[in-house]
C-alpha cells in the first residue's frame, strides 16, 4: 500500500472514531444547559485531565516547537520548563476556587462568574470582547493547519480547501451534537493519540539512525551552540522573565480551559489533574524538542519555517510508512483537541453572556439551541476566512497568549482579594490590553528584552491595585464569593450571604 | 494553623522558583550523559520534583473534604 493510501486510511479511521465518539456523547447529552455546556459538571479522572491538557496542547507542539529546537537547541526547554512544569499547574488551585463558587451559584462561563463577582455588566462586556478577540485567531490557525497537513501528507491528493473543510465538518459535528461531553471524550482519544505518536517517534528515530550518542556527537562537533543555554536574543534574561510571566497562569486565563476546570465532578479529580500535569508535559514537550534537536543533525540545512516540519521529515525519511500516516493522525488530533473546546466556549459565551443576558424570555433550553447554531455559524465563518490569504494570522495567534495573559490581574484578584473593585478590574483590563496591542504593533521599544506581556501584566496589576483602593468597596459582592471559600476551609465568614444564583 | 499552612506552601513555591533558575549552571557546552545534555536532564528531574511539590502545596492549601 502506498504512503498516500496509508495516510488516507489513517485519516478516515480517525475521522470515523471522532464521529462515533460524538454520536455516543450526543446520546448521553440532554438539551439543558448544564448537560450541554458542562457535561452536568461530571468530568472525571483521565477524561477531565485529557479535556484540559488536550485543549491546551496546540499544533505548536508538533510544528513550532521542534522548529525552535532545530534552530535554537535546548535553550527553549531550559527557558520554559520551569514555568510550564511547576508554576502553570498551580492554576488548578485557582480553578478549584472557581469550581466551588460556580457549582454553588450555577455559573457556566468566566464572563458570568466575574460579572457577578464584580457586579458589573461593563466589565463583562470588556471580558467577552477580549476573550472572543483572542480566541478567534486560534480557531483559524486550527483550520488552516488541518488543511495544510492533509494537503502535504497526501501529496496534494486532498487539496487545502478540502482538508480544511473536512476538519471543520468533523469538529462541527461532534461539538454540535455532544457539547462538552462530546469534546471531552474526543479529547481523551486525541490526547492519547498525539502522546503515543510523539513517544513512538522519539524511540524509533534514534534507533533507525544509529542511536542518540551518535546524533549528539555529531551535534557537539558541528553545531555545539545547540547544546548550550543561550542568554541572547529570544532567550535573553528579559525574554526569560517575560516568558515566565506569560506561561505562569496561562491555562487559567484561557476561557476554554477555565470552563473545563469547573466541569470537574469533584475537586479531588481536579487536584489530581494538576499534579499529573508536569508528567504529561514531559511526555509531549520533551519528545518534540528532542526530535527538533536531533533533526538538526539528521536533516541539516533547513531554513526558517522549513524546520517546523522536521518531525514529519524525519518520520518520512527514517521510519515505515505507517508511522508517517500515524503522524498525520496525531497532528489532526492535536489540532482538533484545541479547536473544539475553543468553538464550544465561544458558543457558550455568546449564548449565555449575550443571548441569555440580553434577550427577553431566554431559557436554558433556548440557550443550548442558540449555542448549537453558533457552533455551526462560527466554524462556517472561520472556514470561509481560512480560504483567504492571511500571512500574519499565525503571528496573531501566537501573540494571543499575551492578550490572555493581561487578564491575570483581574482573574486572580477576583478570587483572592476582597478589596478588588469593578473599576480596578476594568482599568486593569483596558490598560493591559492597550499595552499588549500597542506592543504587538511595535509602538514602543523593547527595553532590556522585556516583552509586552511583562509591561501589560505588571502595569495592569499596579493599575488594579491603585484604582481599587481609590474607588468604593464592593463588600457585599465580594463576600458572597469569599463566604463559599471560607466555608470550604471550615472558617466562618464575617458576613455570610446566601443570595441565590442570579445566573440564568 | 491556617497561616502556617500558607507559609509552608509559600516556602515550597519559592524554593521551586529558585530551582528553575539555571543561570548558575553557566553557559558552557553541555556534558552529555546517556545521549542527553545535563541541563536538559536537570529539568526532567525538576519535573519529578514538581509533581511532589504540587502534591505538597495542594495538600497544604486545598481542603480535602468538600467533594
Amino acid at each position: 500500500m502506498s504512503q498516500t493510501a496509508l495516510v488516507l486510511v489513517g485519516a478516515t479511521a480517525f475521522v470515523g472514531l471522532m464521529v462515533l465518539l460524538g454520536r455516543a456523547a450526543a446520546s448521553k447529552t440532554s438539551a439543558d444547559a448544564e448537560s450541554y455546556f458542562l457535561a452536568n459538571r461530571g468530568l472525571r479522572r483521565f477524561v477531565l485531565f485529557a479535556a484540559i491538557f488536550g485543549t491546551n496542547m496546540t499544533a505548536f507542539v508538533m510544528l513550532g516547537l521542534p522548529g525552535v529546537a532545530y534552530h535554537g537547541g535546548i535553550s527553549i526547554w531550559l527557558m520554559l520548563a520551569g514555568p510550564l512544569l511547576f508554576v502553570m499547574p498551580l492554576s488548578f488551585y485557582f480553578g478549584y476556587r472557581c469550581w466551588l463558587v460556580a457549582r454553588k451559584y450555577g455559573y457556566v462561563t468566566p464572563v458570568e462568574f466575574y460579572r457577578e463577582r464584580f457586579q458589573s455588566d461593563g466589565l463583562a462586556v470588556l471580558m467577552f470582547l477580549g476573550f472572543v478577540g483572542w480566541t478567534i485567531p486560534y480557531i483559524l490557525t486550527g483550520v488552516i493547519g488541518g488543511g495544510r497537513a492533509l494537503e502535504n501528507f497526501t501529496g496534494g491528493s486532498i487539496p487545502y480547501w478540502a482538508g480544511g473543510l473536512a476538519v471543520t465538518i468533523v469538529v462541527a459535528y461532534y461539538t454540535w451534537a455532544g457539547g462538552m461531553k462530546g469534546t471531552a471524550w474526543t479529547n481523551t482519544a486525541q490526547t492519547l493519540l498525539f502522546m503515543a505518536f510523539l513517544l513512538l517517534a522519539v524511540v524509533l528515530i534514534p534507533t533507525a539512525s544509529g542511536g542518540t550518542g551518535r546524533i549528539i556527537e555529531t551535534l557537539q562537533r558541528e553545531q555545539p551552540q545547540l547544546l548550550t543555554r543561550s542568554w541572547d536574543g529570544p532567550f535573553s534574561l528579559g525574554a526569560t522573565i517575560s516568558q515566565l510571566i506569560l506561561f505562569s497562569f496561562i491555562i487559567f486565563a484561557f476561557p476554554f480551559v477555565w470552563i473545563r476546570m469547573i466541569s470537574a465532578r469533584s475537586s479531588k479529580d481536579l487536584r489530581a489533574s494538576g499534579i499529573a500535569y508536569p508528567v504529561a508535559l514531559v511526555v509531549t514537550w520533551v519528545p518534540a524538542i528532542l526530535l527538533g534537536l536531533w533533526g538538526a543533525s539528521l536533516v541539516p540545512g533547513l531554513i526558517g519555517a522549513e524546520a517546523d516540519s522536521v518531525i514529519f521529515l524525519l518520520t518520512a525519511q527514517l521510519l515505515p510508512d505507517w508511522v508517517a500516516a500515524f503522524g498525520l493522525v496525531a497532528l489532526l488530533a492535536i489540532v482538533m483537541s484545541s479547536m473544539d473546546a475553543q468553538v464550544l466556549t465561544l458558543s457558550n459565551m455568546l449564548s449565555r453572556d449575550i443571548v441569555g443576558r440580553y434577550q427577553r424570555g431566554s431559557t436554558p433550553g433556548s440557550q443550548v439551541r442558540w449555542a448549537r447554531v453558533f457552533v455551526v455559524v462560527l466554524l462556517a465563518l472561520t472556514y470561509a476566512v481560512s480560504l483567504l490569504d492571511m500571512p500574519g494570522i499565525f503571528d496573531v495567534a501566537q501573540f494571543a497568549f499575551t492578550g490572555f495573559a493581561v487578564f491575570y490581574p483581574l482573574l486572580i484578584a477576583g478570587i483572592f482579594w476582597r478589596r478588588a473593585t469593578k473599576w480596578g478590574a476594568m482599568a486593569s483590563l483596558v490598560v493591559g490590553q492597550t499595552i499588549a496591542i500597542t506592543g504587538y504593533l511595535g509602538w514602543y521599544p523593547v527595553i532590556a528584552g522585556l516583552q509586552p506581556v511583562f509591561w501589560g501584566v505588571t502595569i495592569g496589576t499596579a493599575t488594579l491595585i491603585v484604582v481599587s483602593l481609590l474607588t468604593p468597596r464592593q463588600d457585599t459582592a465580594a463576600e458572597r464569593f469569599h463566604a463559599v471559600w471560607d466555608e470550604a476551609r471550615g472558617r466562618r465568614s464575617p458576613a455570610v450571604s446566601r443570595a441565590p444564583a442570579t445566573a440564568r | 494553623m491556617d497561616r502556617t499552612r500558607v507559609t509552608a506552601a509559600s516556602v515550597i513555591v519559592l524554593v521551586m522558583l529558585a530551582l528553575q533558575w539555571t543561570g548558575w549552571l553557566g553557559s558552557a557546552i553541555e556534558p552529555v550523559v546517556a545521549g542527553i545534555p545535563i541541563q536538559f536532564s536537570y529539568f526532567l528531574a525538576y519535573a519529578a520534583l514538581s509533581v511532589v511539590a504540587l502534591w505538597g502545596i495542594f495538600r497544604l492549601v486545598w481542603p480535602r473534604d468538600n467533594d
